[in-house]
């Protein structure tokens, strides 16, 4: 039946954007042990900065959307040198300041852009038919575009220096450093990958979107119900439960109603919290 | 019946057993020593028996009654008081109000009824303990021997019955050993039944009545200083053997 | 301990000056503007030292106290639109409905460490603030209920009720942070398996406080719904849970007093920059920043002349 093509589909869309968003937060707490409430702040830069480097400045759009997630993916080093490095030992004191950096950003993104929504084009005009369903070529660049990053994450994580310290430093800190990890670089990477990949989310569905200064609140609880489901600590549970967050809101979205959506993550969350506080899969990455 | 008893204790954690259907008895007013290998489960016991820890199976029973499934703040209510391997002190507060802490459980309220009577008491025990004389100052100030001191202090207000001790002796300067041994042996006289977990073995055995010797988990020997000493097993233990690591 | 009596008196002095001083304002203005900046004032010291009594003592950082002002708030237009009772007895109601709530939340989320526990109260919150949008047959939706009467026939009469219920919530909180408790909640904070050996029940402590915590907030939410004479989602919003936390964090937070200071000087800060009031966000969070990084003990602790630690506790500090 075509409506489960859709739901099939465009949750998957859904679970993308969520990967995207999710698997940097995950990663950031699983390496640093911080919860980054200015993680919604990166997404929402990623959009504002695609926009004004392909509205103002002229640059094709997908190489504005790049450029945008890497300069993004350089304020998250120079967010976590400045304000979260200095409080790395009090997590109390980095929730406040990143939640205090999340507002700031947003006011200051007022204050620029002013509070009507703002548009991008698509990367890919024009749609197309999948499984019998109407689907437009930019979405289906949200999918591949989303699959190669996972991919060369994952590659990354497993086969470079660079991200097998990152999971030796997940597990053990102090183990990790005995062995000569130099976590700082680590972290700094870590942080750049975490902002980029939430850039890169906010700008590739921007155009689907309105780019808003409030946009950054959203991504921020669906990385809250994404990594406590798919386990604190693991990049591989966050993909998963990605995925399974967009197809049941995908579902309940087209069954019951699509405005209940926003609270039903966030019941989950809670759920998972009461219930499996592990999550799917558990610490591991 | 027996005083306080550990009967077939038993816990693993995931597949590494670490308390192996271990027993034994304490007598009321011994002085009983637990020692045995790093790793062999001694803390995880203290911990099975204090409530931080619930056991998959086995009962411990105090006076008769299974303890086994009560929280930490119900077995030191009941009488039974434990300090820890890592010295817990409330660091931002001071000595005074370390010790004024132990006064709100619920043992202590139900014994001493009305405030005025509670600083008398933390002075008593303080003097007599050997805190620094200004109570005043912030547990932060003090030395890891008085922190230890201010440990055994908190729970001596509440007048436990039964006191287990986890490696009492760690860190401490050869002066300040002799005197909490003292101590140890001070408190013991004057009725409560102790129960350390020790590794300096030439101190423990000057006031220990018995000692239990656990290795993986199990008890391997159990005896007065003298015997313990003299035992193969626990020089196996202790000192290692090709067979038995071997065979694990 | 007559050392520390002598000590206390500034303290006690301060204090006393302050509160005449509120009380005697509508003897100099009758004009309701300036009436209800310091009925905003007190409604905000209710906020930030209910929310100070449990995260500012255990450290558990509370991201979604404003949960409670809705709550409260609809609870009262509910209660006094619908059936006319007086703020007598929806005061209390608003104090033990958040207080039952705040318990059940607390049951829930405090066996979770820092981090888990900071996503659950923004999620309570998010999931509350949504649902009055969701429901909105019930609630209004975004523009909420409005209609709700006022605590009294006058201004005036109003600037008392409110400036009483707050001066009886802050010395309410301020015994209960000076006595057993707050050593208790302390201690929990750092160490609380030591805590436990010691026969106290924590997770008792910390959700009793917690659920005291919801309370005065609720009665405060009440008078703030009162004040306004209508309630909506706005109040239950993520900026009005930073708000507050932000408060108590500039004021100095675990002291009860410092939130009362820090609602006094950010409120009246608010309306000193009435023109500049876009930046209020951008600048509260400024402020809280460099307090975070360069006074974390916060406005409280420039107070030495005060020694205000004297009346943090009567145990008798230097």
């Amino acid at each position: 039946m075509e409506i489960f093509s859709e739901i099939f589909l465009f949750g998957m869309i859904k679970g993308c954007i969520y990967a995207l968003i999710a698997t940097g937060f995950t990663l950031i707490f699983a390496v640093a042990g911080i919860l980054n409430l200015a993680h919604g702040t990166f997404f929402m830069l990623g959009a504002y900065i695609s926009y004004t480097l392909f509205n103002s400045i002229q640059i094709p759009l997908i190489a504005s959307i790049l450029l945008a997630s890497l300069l993004v993916g350089f304020i998250g080093i120079i967010l976590d040198a400045v304000l979260i490095r200095p409080m790395r030992e009090s997590h109390t004191y980095v929730l406040v300041l990143t939640v205090a950096v999340a507002f700031a950003a947003q006011e200051v993104i007022l204050m620029i852009y002013g509070p009507q929504g703002k548009n991008i084009p698509n990367l890919i005009e024009g749609s197309t038919r999948v499984l019998g369903v109407v689907i437009s070529w930019h979405q289906i660049a949200i999918i591949f575009i989303t699959l190669i990053v996972l991919l060369l994450l994952w590659l990354a994580l497993r086969k470079t220096k660079y991200g097998i310290a990152a999971l030796a430093l997940s597990m053990d800190e102090t183990g990790a450093r005995f062995v000569g990890i130099e976590s700082e670089n680590i972290f700094k990477l870590v942080m750049f990958v975490s902002a980029f990949l939430a850039a890169l989310a906010g700008a590739i569905i921007a155009p689907i979107l309105s780019i808003t200064p409030l946009m950054w609140d959203m991504p921020l609880m669906k990385a809250f119900v994404i990594v406590v489901m798919g386990g604190l600590g693991s990049v591989l549970g966050s993909v998963l439960a990605a995925f399974i967050l967009g197809w049941v809101e995908t579902f309940v979205g087209f069954i019951i109603s699509p405005h209940i959506t926003g609270v039903l993550s966030l019941v989950i969350l809670i759920g998972f919290l009461f219930f499996r506080p592990s999550g799917i899969l558990g610490r591991r990455i | 019946m027996t005083y306080f008893e550990v009967a077939n204790l038993h816990k693993s954690f995931g597949g590494l057993i670490a308390v192996n259907d271990l027993c034994f008895k304490l007598a009321k007013g011994q002085i009983v020593g637990i020692i045995g290998p790093n790793g062999a489960g001694k803390t995880t016991v203290f911990n099975l028996i204090s409530g931080f820890l619930q056991p998959d199976r086995g009962d411990v029973l105090w006076k008769g009654e299974n303890i086994v499934g009560k929280k930490p703040d119900q077995i030191a209510n009941i009488g039974i008081s434990r300090t820890f391997q890592i010295v817990k002190p409330f660091r931002d507060l001071t000595i005074y109000e370390n010790l004024k802490v132990a006064c709100y459980g619920k043992r202590f309220l139900k014994k001493h009824r009305g405030d005025d009577r509670a600083d008398d008491l933390i002075l008593k025990v303080a003097k007599q303990i050997g805190l620094p004389k200004d109570l005043n100052q912030l547990a932060s100030n003090l030395g890891q021997g008085e922190l230890r001191i201010l440990d055994i202090a908190r729970i001596l207000i509440t007048e436990p019955e039964l006191l287990l001790l986890d490696e009492p002796l760690s860190g401490l300067s050869q002066i300040e050993t002799t005197m909490l041994l003292e101590l140890i042996r001070k408190i013991n006289q004057d009725g409560t039944t102790i129960l350390i977990i020790e590794h300096k073995l030439k101190e423990l055995m000057r006031i220990a009545n018995n000692i239990v010797v656990i290795d993986f988990g199990c008890k391997i020997a159990e005896g007065t200083p003298g015997e313990v000493v003299n035992n193969d097993e626990v020089k196996k233990a202790y000192l290692g053997d090709k067979k038995r690591h071997a065979a694990t | 301990m007559s050392p520390e009596n002598k000590k206390k008196i500034p303290s006690v002095v301060f204090f006393l000056l302050v509160f005449t001083f509120f009380f005697s304002i509508p003897l100099f203005t009758q004009n309701f503007y300036y009436l209800s900046v310091f009925t905003t004032v007190f409604i905000y010291i209710i906020f930030a030292t209910s929310w100070d009594v449990f995260a500012g003592y255990i450290h558990l950082m509370n991201f979604g106290h404003a949960l409670f002002v809705g709550a409260a708030g609809y609870l009262t237009a509910f209660l006094n639109i619908k059936y006319g009772l007086s703020p007598f007895i929806i005061l209390p109601a608003c104090a033990i409905f958040c207080g039952i709530l705040g318990m059940f939340i607390g049951l829930a989320t405090l066996r979770h460490k820092g981090p888990y526990f900071a996503m659950l109260t923004i999620a309570f919150a998010h999931v509350a603030h949504e649902s009055t949008i969701i429901f909105s047959s019930y609630t209004g939706g975004e523009e909420g209920i409005a209609g709700i009467r006022t605590l009294t026939s006058s201004w005036i009469g109003d600037y008392y009720f409110i400036l009483i219920s707050m001066a009886l919530i802050f010395c309410f909180l301020l015994l209960y942070t000076r006595g057993r408790y707050g050593l208790l909640l302390k201690a929990i904070d750092q160490n609380e398996d030591a805590v436990l050996a010691s026969g106290i029940n924590s997770t008792f402590i910390k959700t009793m406080t917690y659920a005291i915590s919801g309370a005065a907030c609720g009665i405060g939410g009440s008078l703030f719904a009162f004040s306004l004479m209508h309630v909506g989602p706005t109040s239950m919003e993520q900026v009005m849970s930073t708000t507050i936390l932000i408060i108590a964090i500039v004021g100095g937070i675990g002291t009860i007093v410092g939130p009362f200071i820090g609602a006094i000087i950010l409120t009246l800060l608010n309306e000193v920059l009435r023109e500049v009031a876009d930046y209020r966000l951008l600048i509260y969070t400024t402020l809280v920043v460099i307090i975070v990084f360069y006074a974390p003990k916060g406005a409280i602790g420039f107070s030495r002349y005060l020694n205000p630690m004297c009346l943090f506790d009567s145990f008798g500090r230097k």
